[in-house]
């Protein structure tokens, strides 16, 4: 029987055309939307990256009409299919979807540690946060498929970083737990801290000692079993890097919590908890994730909190009005010690030999580790002497169902730091009372106060920048 | 009942105590916005507009379509237009959280440029003492052209008076943030709705 016509190169450059116009006309689409600017003066960074696909997709058609062959045209059409992703990423990221407060905070945060960055934020199905850098995403396409000719046409696109910032749908209104970025945002500094420790001498030197545990743990686990030396082989290296493995993954997540609570404070901690309390509190590392127990991070993020000493309230403990909340916040941090006091998590852990010298290991860094991470943070560090001082007046705010969003003098307030306005929201809903009623918070109430605390947010972008405005421009009333 | 002046509004604004203070914030530029007797008020970001193609009628005994079927939040950042066109009703909310202490009231009406283009700022004025919450500002433009918006441009003023016997507000408009719609067949002040409308 005769082999069916080969079907030309030319049906499937129009194939791959039709894709890419296909993309191209959702994307112009998106164009259309209401997309929040990270700052008031700022145009929305979702735009960008719309007229950077626009562009990409642009050149990448004379691309398809000069591919030779039936392999680089699949190459291309597997290319645009995923580059479909953006419009998962686009869809949500209008303003219907995404509080702007939040793309202003993230960005005014991400902004004080990579300057002149870009923020796209986007709500996703998921229960999970992210940050992922989409300038690289966007630096490779170009590397990749555009004529280094024309690469230059790319320049404006490539100039800053962009990060794509993804927050679970369900959680959008829910200010007060995006204080969770700030973990996200520590991951680079994990990245950095890793990254370094491959050329620190100190760490290099333990490497020696780690391969004898493991020589000396799979002796053990091959005793009686008959394995040849190549097996024997095989299963330390496999054994090693699993290691890594683990202790890596634990250094990243402790170094990121610890990011978060330089940054936010004792607001990253109360997200952070009713986050972990929906898990398990000791589920050991276990293969893919390998994430560390959550009674340890609790445990960890305690002890850094006090170490920077931001569970000390006694300079505002005299006010008889915050009394109640200090009160409440108190009893919280209390239930968190007892159950981080248990040492179940740090049982389980012993009790696995490998999970055993990857925590030990990891044990011996995470001090050089947060210290990084200290020196990384400076420019965005919750200062509790500052903060603490307007609590009692952002309280009363809220209090009477104002924003908390400054303090003082009437006739010449003082626009507070954001993280002080969370924090005198967190301790609102951690008290639990409606000042009015004395009962218990209502679901109203709690969304009341997320949608308050996020003008607050808004209006302490907004007054920082028309204040910076004025000045730079000496406009007077 | 008499309107309160500049000096009367300063010293409600720095009143000691939280609870009776005047709040209006951010209030970005006080020299400027407060006038003679009213204060300049500016636009926000949230404007509703109605599809009309979803709505046959608003009417209080049959309206039963969901909000988002007939109307469509806009969010137009700063330095961003909204056009307003001739004969166009649409819902935008004030850039400024207000909290009005009980002996006080307020109407919000247009500030002159913008009445003299046209553009009517509120049908329903009052501002009720005690009220808290973003004010939503009902815009129509009378005029033959279309009008453009910018959020934070002043196109209201709000005007304060004293208030005796006053009890704070707790009605559906209380602690909004944005522009908010009133569905008309939510009224909850219709308890007696059977009486005075057809089944």
């Amino acid at each position: 029987m005769p082999e069916p016509a080969r079907l030309s190169l030319d049906y499937w450059r129009q194939h791959t055309h039709l894709l890419r116009e296909g993309l191209l006309q959702r994307v112009d689409e998106l164009s259309v939307s209401d997309y929040p600017a990270a700052t008031p003066k700022q145009g929305a960074t979702p735009y960008q990256v719309i007229r950077f696909l626009q562009d990409f997709l642009a050149h990448i058609c004379l691309t398809i009409d000069k591919a030779t062959s039936e392999d680089r045209l699949r190459m291309l059409s597997a290319l645009i299919r995923q580059l479909g992703v953006f419009l998962d990423w686009l869809d949500n990221a209008h303003t219907e979807q995404t509080p702007r407060g939040l793309a202003q905070l993230l960005k005014d945060l991400i902004d004080k540690m990579v300057p002149g960055s870009r923020v796209v934020a986007r709500p996703q199905a998921q229960y999970n946060y992210s940050i992922y850098d989409l300038g690289k995403t966007f630096a490779m396409l170009v590397s990749d498929f555009i004529p280094q000719s024309k690469q230059i046409e790319f320049s404006e696109h490539l100039s800053a970083p962009i990060k794509l910032i993804s927050f679970p749908r369900i959680e959008r209104d829910n200010m007060l737990a995006h204080a969770i970025f700030g973990h996200e945002l520590g991951h680079p500094v994990a990245e950095e801290f890793l990254a370094n420790e491959t050329r620190d001498h100190e760490h290099i030197a333990t490497h020696p000692r780690i391969q004898k545990e493991v020589n000396d743990l799979v002796k053990q686990n091959v005793a009686g079993l008959n394995a040849d030396e190549s097996q024997i082989l095989a299963l330390t290296t496999q054994t090693f890097d699993r290691i890594l493995q683990v202790r890596e993954r634990a250094l990243k997540e402790l170094i990121s919590d610890a990011v978060g609570i330089i940054i936010f404070g004792p607001c990253a901690f109360f997200a952070c908890y009713e986050l972990f309390w929906t898990g398990s509190w000791d589920a050991r590392p276990a293969h893919d994730s390998w994430y560390p127990p959550s009674r340890m991070r609790v445990r960890r993020m305690l002890a850094l909190m006090d170490d920077l000493n931001l569970l000390d309230f006694s300079r505002i403990g005299g006010d008889s009005r915050i009394s109640a909340y200090l009160g409440s916040m108190q009893a919280f941090i209390d239930d968190a010690r007892r159950l981080s006091a248990a040492t179940d998590d740090q049982r389980g852990i012993e009790s696995d030999p490998l999970l055993k010298i990857a925590y030990n290991w990891m044990g011996e860094s995470l001090t050089k580790a947060i210290e990084h991470a200290k020196v990384k943070t400076t420019a965005v560090a919750f200062q509790p002497e500052k903060i603490l001082d307007q609590l009692p007046e952002l309280i009363q705010r809220l209090e009477i169902g104002v924003p908390p969003n400054e303090v003082g003098d009437p006739a010449n307030p003082i626009t507070v730091d954001y993280r002080a306005s969370l924090l005198a929201a967190w301790l609102f809903k951690l008290r639990g009372i409606n000042p009015d009623s004395g009962k218990t918070l209502t679901c109203e109430d709690i969304d009341r106060l997320r949608k308050k605390t996020l003008s607050a947010i808004e209006y302490v972008i907004l007054q920082d920048e028309y204040a910076r405005h004025v000045t730079e421009h000496n406009i007077r009333g | 009942m008499s309107v309160i002046g500049n000096l009367e509004l300063k010293k409600l604004l720095g009143r000691e105590k939280l609870a009776e203070r005047l709040f209006i914030t951010p209030l970005l530029n006080p020299e400027l916005q407060i006038n003679e007797a009213s204060i300049d008020i500016r636009l926000g970001n949230d404007f509703i507009v109605t599809r009309r193609g979803n709505l046959a009628k608003l009417d209080p005994t049959t309206q039963d379509v969901a909000e988002h079927r007939y109307q469509m939040k806009h969010f137009v950042n700063f330095r961003e237009r909204f056009y307003l066109h001739p004969h166009e009703l649409v819902l935008a909310g004030t850039l400024e959280h207000f909290r009005l202490p009980v002996d006080v009231s307020a109407t919000v009406t247009s500030r002159s440029q913008w009445g003299r283009a046209g553009l009517v700022i509120a049908t329903a004025t009052a501002v009720h003492p005690g009220f808290c919450g973003t004010i939503t500002l009902e815009l129509l433009n009378l005029g033959e052209v279309p009008l453009v918006l910018y959020p934070g441009t002043s196109v209201a003023q709000i005007v304060f008076y004293d208030c005796k016997g006053g009890i704070p507000y707790e009605g559906a408009m209380a602690h909004r943030t944005g522009a908010h719609f009133a569905n008309l067949s939510r009224d909850k002040k219709m308890v007696d709705r059977e009486f005075w409308l057809p089944t």
